[in-house]
C-alpha cells in the first residue's frame, strides 16, 4: 500500500531484466502457443512479467526453463495471467474472454480432487462468478486475480447452492490476528525481506482538476525522495535522508525542513505499509463498518510519535480497501495486484472533510532498481543542475535511430 | 461363359491391389494437403508451392522457409522485437546450415544483443559444414578478438585455419594473428610476428592493428600517422576514431583530438558515442564543454542510451557531481539505474573516494539478484578493484570468487577477467580466477 497523503497510484512495470533472449524467446514462443491471437508486443511484456513471477518464485525455474521435462502445465495459468494483465487496449474483450476460460480450465485440472469440467461447465461457471461480482470477473478478465482466488472463486461457484456462512461478526479475530493474516494474504512467503528499494511513478488528479506525474524513491530504512512533475518539467522535490527533511524547487537553494512543517508527508519515509512491516505499531481492533454489502474491519494503527490512522481491511479478501485519516479524509484503495511478491493498491482515491476528491493511479513499481543513499542526501551543489538537465531533455528532439542491418 | 453366372470373388487379389492403392493414394493426398496448409497457413511460409510439398521436396521447402524467415528476422530486429529476431533466426539458420549470409546476419544479431557466445557457437558450427568459408573464418575471429577471446582466436588460426593462415595470400588471417598475438603477449610477441607479414603494410585494412602495435612499441608519432592516414579513407568504423583522439588527448594534442573527434561527428550525425568522444575531449567546464553536453542531450535526450553513456564517460573521467546529475535525471526515466549507480561509483574512485564508492557497491550488491547475468560480474568487477585499492586483499579474494561463480560456465569470460586483474596487479583475483579457470578447463596462459 502506498499511503501517499495526496491522493492514489497505480501500476506496475517489470523491474530489470537479466534474462537470456532464449528464455524470453522461449516464455513468447509458449505465449504464441496457448493465445495464438496475442499481439507481439503484448506477448513481449507478457512473456518479461511472467520471467519475473517465475524468478520471484524460485530463481531456479527460469533457469530450469528451457530444459525438455520443465512442468509447464503447472505455469499455464500464471502465463496466461500475465497475457491479460498486459491486454490493457480497447479490442481485447474476446481474447481476454477466451484467455480466462483456459485459465480456469487450467486451474481445474490443476485441482486434483475435481474432475476437468467441459467446455460449457466452464463458461457456466465462469457465468456464476460474473453474476456473484462483476469487479471480481472484472480482475479475473484484466488478470489481476490470483490462481488461488480463482481456484477459491470457481469451487464456491460450483457450491453456489450451498448457502453462505454468516459474516463474523466484532469479538471475531483479534487486532494482532488480522494483522498477521493481513500479512499472509498480502506477500507470497517472505517476499519483502527482499525488498530493498522500490520506485513508483504515479499520475495524480488533484482536487483542483490538476494532473501531476510523481516518483516517490524509496530505500531502506527510512529514505525517500518525491519528485513532483507537470509537462515533463520537475516543480519540486522533497526528500528525507534519514536524518532530515529537505527540499528544493527550481531556482531557489536546498531548504531544510522541520518534522512539524513536513506534517503527513513525514510519514512517506515508512519503507512499506505499517500493517505489512508490522514491527513498531500498535493495533487495536475498532467496531467493523460495512459498504456496498461488504464487511471491513477497521484497525486504528498508532505510530511511535502516537499519530494513527484507521485501516479498513475487506473481512473476506484481507486487501486493504480504505484509510480513515486524522484530518477526517478517506482514502479508499483499488485495483489491487501483486508486484514481486507483495500486493499493492494501483488506485486510491481521497475524500476530504469538504468532500473534495483526488486520485492516484500507479504507472509503474520497481523494485529493487539500484538506488544508493547518496540520492537522498541533499547534493553539495544542490540540484539545479537536475534541474537544468530535465529542462534540456524535455526540449530534446524526437529520437532517430539508425536502422538495423 | 456367361459371367453373371460367375460366383461372386471376395477376395479377388486385383481389387484389394485397387482398394489398397487407392487408399494410400488418399493418405498421400492428405498428407500432402496437410503439409502444404500446414507449411502455409499454419508457419506462415507463404512461398511454399504445392508442387514442391507433393513431389516432397524437403530440401528445397526448408530454403524457401529460411528465406522468409530471414526476411522476418529482419523486420523483427528493426523493429526491436528481439524475442521474435530470435527465433526467426535461429529457426532460418535451422532450416536452411548451408546459407552463410544468414549464419552471419544471425550472428551478428547475437552480439548485438550481448549474446556473442551464441554468436561464436553459431560460426564454429559453420565452419563444420564449409571448413574453407573465409567470410565465417572471418567474422569468427573478428567476433573472438573484440570479446577478449584471443586465446581461442589464436588456437584456431593455429589449429583449424592453419592451412588457410599459411597459404594466404591477403593479410586478412595474419591481421587477426598479429592482433591476437598483440592482446595476449604484448607488443614485443605482436611486432616479431608483424616482420614475417610484409603485406600488412601494405595492406590498408590491417592499418589499424599495425597502428596499435606501432602504439605500444612506443613509437606513437609512427602509430597516429598510420591511423590518421587510414581514416583519411573516410571509414565507418568509429572506434577507430576514438582511438586516434586518445591516442593524440595522451600525446598533448588537444586541438587535433578536437578534429578528429570533430570529424566523426560530422561522418556519424545520427550516433551517439562520436559525440561521447567530442564532450571527452573537450576542457571540462569549459563553454564549449557545457556547449556540447547542452547540444548532446538535446540530440540524443530521448534515447535512453543518451543518459548511460555520458554517465559512462562521467565515471570513467571522474566527474562526480555529473554522475551523480544523470543518476537522478536518470531514475525518473530508466528502470534500472545500478549502471548509473557504478558510473557514479567509477567517479568516486577516479577521486580516490574509495569508501563511498564501496558504499554504493555494497548498495547495489543489496538490490542485485545472485543469477543476474548481466549486473553481477560488472559489479563483482569493481568490487574486487576497490576492495583492492583499499587493501582489503581477503576482500578482494573473496569478490573475485564471486565473480568465478558468477562466469562459470564461460571460460573465455573467467580467462579475460584473469589477465585484466593481472594487468592492475590484483594478485588475489588473479589466484582465485586462475583456479576458476583450472577447474573450468580454460587455458591459463598470459
Amino acid at each position: 500500500m502506498v499511503s501517499l497523503p495526496i491522493a492514489p497510484v497505480a501500476s506496475s512495470a517489470p523491474a530489470g531484466g537479466g534474462y537470456s533472449s532464449a528464455q524470453i524467446a522461449r516464455a513468447s514462443a509458449w505465449i504464441r502457443e496457448l493465445a495464438p491471437a496475442c499481439p507481439p508486443a503484448v506477448a513481449g511484456d507478457a512473456a518479461q512479467s511472467f520471467l519475473d513471477e517465475l524468478r520471484e518464485r524460485s530463481p531456479d525455474l527460469v533457469d530450469r526453463m528451457l530444459a525438455p521435462n520443465f512442468p509447464m502445465h503447472d505455469f499455464e495459468s500464471a502465463l496466461l495471467r500475465n497475457v491479460s494483465l498486459h491486454l490493457t487496449g480497447p479490442g481485447f474483450d474476446s481474447l481476454r474472454a477466451e484467455l480466462a476460460r483456459r485459465r480456469a480450465q487450467s486451474v481445474l485440472a490443476r485441482d486434483g480432487s475435481r474432475s476437468p469440467a467441459p467446455p460449457a461447465g466452464i463458461d457456466a461457471l465462469l457465468g456464476k462468478i460474473k453474476a456473484l461480482s462483476e469487479a471480481r470477473y472484472r480482475s479475473l478478465l484484466e488478470g489481476r486475480m490470483e490462481d488461488d482466488d480463482l481456484a477459491f472463486y470457481l469451487k464456491r461457484a460450483d457450491d453456489s447452492g450451498t448457502p453462505r456462512p454468516a459474516p463474523a461478526t466484532a469479538g471475531g479475530p483479534s487486532a494482532s490476528a488480522i494483522v498477521a493474516e493481513y500479512i499472509r494474504r498480502n506477500q507470497t512467503g517472505s517476499a519483502l525481506q527482499r525488498w530493498h528499494a522500490y520506485v513508483l511513478e504515479a499520475r495524480v488528479q488533484t482536487a483542483a482538476g490538476e494532473t501531476q506525474q510523481l516518483c516517490l524513491y524509496r530505500l531502506r530504512p527510512d529514505r525517500f525522495r518525491l519528485t513532483v512533475s507537470a509537462g515533463g518539467v520537475s516543480r519540486f522535490i522533497q526528500a528525507g535522508d534519514g536524518e532530515q527533511f529537505w527540499q528544493q524547487v527550481p531556482g531557489s537553494p536546498i531548504q531544510t525542513v522541520s518534522r512539524a512543517k513536513m506534517g503527513s508527508r513525514r510519514y512517506l519515509a515508512e519503507f512499506i505499509d505499517p500493517l505489512l512491516s508490522a514491527e513498531g505499531y500498535a493495533f487495536e481492533r475498532l467496531p467493523d463498518g460495512g459498504s456496498g454489502g461488504g464487511r471491513f474491519f477497521r484497525i486504528r494503527v498508532r505510530r511511535s510519535d502516537d499519530s494513527t490512522y484507521v485501516a479498513r481491511i475487506d473481512a473476506l479478501s484481507y486487501r486493504q480497501t480504505g484509510r480513515e485519516e486524522e484530518d477526517g479524509s478517506i482514502v479508499g484503495f483499488s485495483d489491487f495486484r501483486e508486484v514481486a511478491g507483495v500486493t499493492f493498491a494501483f488506485h486510491e482515491e481521497v475524500t476530504d472533510r469538504a468532500g473534495q476528491k483526488g486520485s492516484m493511479t500507479l504507472t509503474r513499481l520497481t523494485v529493487n532498481p539500484g538506488l544508493i543513499e547518496d540520492f537522498f542526501a541533499p547534493s553539495p551543489q544542490g540540484e539545479q543542475a537536475f534541474f537544468e538537465f530535465e529542462n534540456m531533455l524535455a526540449r530534446a528532439r524526437p529520437a532517430e535511430r539508425p536502422p538495423q542491418p | 461363359m456367361n459371367a453373371n453366372s460367375r460366383p461372386p470373388r471376395r477376395f479377388d487379389a486385383r481389387r484389394i491391389a485397387v482398394v489398397a492403392g487407392l487408399g494410400l493414394f488418399l493418405v498421400y493426398v492428405l498428407f500432402v494437403v496437410t503439409g502444404f496448409v500446414w507449411v502455409n497457413y499454419g508457419l506462415k511460409n507463404r512461398r511454399i508451392t504445392f508442387a514442391q510439398v507433393a513431389l516432397f521436396r524437403w530440401k528445397e521447402v526448408r530454403r524457401d522457409m529460411a528465406v522468409q524467415q530471414l526476411a522476418q528476422a529482419r523486420a523483427a530486429w528493426n523493429a526491436k522485437d528481439l524475442p521474435a529476431a530470435y527465433l526467426a533466426f535461429t529457426s532460418a539458420v535451422r532450416n536452411d546450415p548451408n546459407n552463410v549470409e544468414a549464419r552471419c546476419l544471425a550472428a551478428r544479431f547475437f552480439v548485438a544483443v550481448g549474446a556473442p557466445k551464441d554468436a561464436i557457437s553459431l560460426l564454429e558450427a559453420g565452419l563444420d559444414l564449409a571448413p574453407t568459408d573465409r567470410q565465417l573464418m572471418t567474422q569468427l575471429l573478428a567476433i573472438l578478438t573484440t570479446e577478449g577471446r584471443d586465446v581461442r582466436a589464436l588456437e584456431l588460426l593455429h589449429g583449424r585455419f592453419a592451412a588457410q593462415l599459411a597459404g594466404s595470400r591477403d593479410a586478412v588471417l595474419p591481421t587477426y594473428e598479429v592482433l591476437a598475438t598483440l592482446n595476449i603477449y604484448g607488443a614485443g610477441a605482436a611486432k616479431q610476428l608483424l616482420k614475417k607479414y610484409p603485406a600488412m603494410q601494405e595492406n590498408a585494412e590491417s592499418a589499424p592493428v599495425v597502428a596499435r602495435v606501432l602504439w605500444e612499441s612506443g613509437d606513437r608519432l609512427k602509430a597516429m600517422d598510420v591511423l590518421a592516414e587510414y581514416l583519411r579513407g573516410e571509414r565507418s568504423d568509429f572506434a577507430r576514431y576514438a582511438l586516434l583522439a586518445t591516442w593524440q588527448t595522451a600525446s598533448g594534442m588537444a586541438s587535433d583530438a578536437r578534429q578528429t573527434t570533430e570529424r566523426a561527428c560530422a561522418r556519424f550525425p545520427n550516433e551517439i558515442p562520436p559525440r561521447i568522444a567530442l564532450i571527452d575531449v573537450l576542457p571540462v567546464d569549459s563553454p564549449e564543454w557545457r556547449r556540447a553536453v547542452e547540444a548532446y542531450l538535446n540530440d540524443f535526450g530521448n534515447r535512453p542510451e543518451s543518459i548511460l553513456s555520458l554517465a559512462d564517460l562521467a565515471g570513467h573521467r571522474g566527474w562526480v557531481g555529473l554522475a551523480r546529475t544523470l543518476y537522478a535525471v536518470g531514475a525518473s526515466r530508466l528502470a534500472n539505474l545500478h549502471i548509473l549507480a557504478m558510473a557514479y561509483s567509477d567517479a568516486l574512485a577516479r577521486n580516490s573516494q574509495f569508501s563511498q564508492a564501496r558504499q554504493v557497491l555494497a548498495q547495489l550488491e543489496a538490490q542485485t539478484a545472485d543469477n543476474d547475468t548481466r549486473i553481477g560480474p560488472l559489479l563483482r568487477d569493481r568490487q574486487i578493484v576497490i576492495a583492492a585499492a583499499l587493501g582489503d586483499h581477503d576482500g578482494a579474494r573473496e569478490f573475485a570468487r564471486r565473480l568465478s561463480t558468477a562466469l562459470r560456465g564461460d571460460p573465455g569470460a573467467i580467462e579475460l577477467q584473469r589477465r585484466r586483474f593481472a594487468q592492475l596487479r590484483i594478485p588475489e583475483a588473479v589466484d582465485e580466477l586462475s583456479h576458476a579457470a583450472g577447474q573450468s578447463g580454460a587455458s591459463p596462459r598470459q
